[in-house]
């Protein structure tokens, strides 16, 4: 649920990663955390367990200033890749202005990612919003690693619908790819906002 | 299918400014956060941090949805109102109306019953401006989406070491 509140001449968006388990979720929003100027961030804030897995939600806040006189803010969320966790991940899309799809690259991982996404598509359901006219983006992430699956075969089982979504490679560890993603949905939320 | 937006303008905003400001007067609460379902803030009161206000936001707003569905298990539809008990300060948050909640802190210069019948007074006439603000159109009125990037890494340095060069957009 985007907000435009004209009194502040602030936008505020929410953006969700998504995905399979240990697929980079929480990777990506801390590289962004790391390598974003302070005046564009604020904490993040990260709701795992001991073992540093995501056990509700990661949060962190990032806002760009002045595009066309306004300050826009991005609520970055990842949701829990475990299966367990279904209910929350639920309850993280409530509200979704955008998404980035965190696809697995590798080949042993190629199902997990299949059934995240029909995971995605049955939670958005449950709120009655439909993936066709969601803005979202895809991530291929790991490609460094030696077993990865070719970047059409991801295509094939993650972008194969009617509207064929922006994707991106990445190594969220050393962050590439992941500023590209981050922008890529960003303008795609503002531009969907322009025409709501 | 449109994005779905709460859309407020200047006057939405006093009304609310008008209507935190009455609740916190009368239930001597320490602050006040409006804050949508989604997690975002709507508008906050007595509270300077605005950072931390988000990161309140997001946190109780999930707090409350994670409630919700434990209703939901033991067979309530919902609890109407959370309280969390700290030793200096309290937490008190309830619905306003079906999309939005309210925060307030307080603590022992007022009473959990006092903040409790002022929140329900004060949720109802919040109410009627955020529904009256949901679902607008915002067609026209928005700044064009820029071309180029939003967000930039803070170290060009290291972004050429770390190989973007190996991004694609398809």
């Amino acid at each position: 649920m985007a907000s435009i509140n004209y009194a502040r001449r602030e936008i505020t968006c929410k953006v969700v990663y998504y995905g399979c388990a240990m697929c980079g979720k929480t990777t990506n929003l801390e590289y962004i955390h790391e390598h974003i100027p302070a005046s564009e961030k604020g904490g993040l804030v990260s709701l795992s367990t001991q073992g540093d897995r995501t056990l509700f939600f990661d949060f962190l806040p990032l806002e760009a200033h002045d595009i066309g006189g306004f300050t826009v803010k991005f609520q970055l969320y990842t949701v829990p890749g475990q299966v367990v966790y279904n209910a929350t991940r639920r309850l993280v899309l409530r509200g979704v202005d955008g998404l980035v799809f965190v696809a697995d690259s590798q080949w042993s991982r190629v199902r997990e990612n299949i059934e995240s996404f029909a995971n995605l598509l049955e939670n958005l359901g449950q709120y009655g919003y439909d993936i066709d006219t969601l803005p979202y983006v895809l991530q291929y992430n790991k490609r460094d690693l030696p077993d990865t699956a070719p970047t059409h075969y991801l295509d094939f089982t993650v972008n194969r619908r009617q509207r064929r979504v922006p994707s991106y490679e990445s190594v969220a560890p050393q962050g590439a790819g992941v500023f590209d993603a981050l922008n890529g949905i960003c303008r795609l939320v503002l531009a969907k906002l322009r025409t709501a | 299918m449109p994005l779905d937006a709460l859309v407020i303008y200047e006057d939405d905003a006093r009304s609310i400014t008008e209507r935190l400001d009455a609740f916190l007067a009368s239930s001597r609460a320490t602050f006040a956060i409006l804050i949508d379902r989604s997690g975002q803030v709507i508008a906050e009161r007595g509270y300077a941090q605005r950072r931390a206000a988000e990161e309140l936001a997001a946190l109780a707003a999930a707090a409350f949805a994670a409630t919700e569905h434990v209703a939901r298990l033991i067979g309530e539809n919902a609890f109407s109102v959370l309280f969390h008990q700290g030793e200096q300060q309290n937490l008190h948050l309830s619905i306003v109306g079906e999309n939005a909640l309210l925060l307030a802190a307080f603590d022992d210069r007022t009473t959990l019953g006092l903040v409790r019948l002022y929140a329900a007074e004060a949720a109802e006439n919040l109410a009627t401006v955020v529904e009256g603000a949901r679902g607008r159109s915002t067609e026209g009125l928005l700044p064009d989406s820029p071309e180029g990037d939003i967000f930039r890494r803070q170290s060009p340095d290291q972004g050429a070491a770390t190989g973007d060069t190996g991004t694609r957009e398809t």
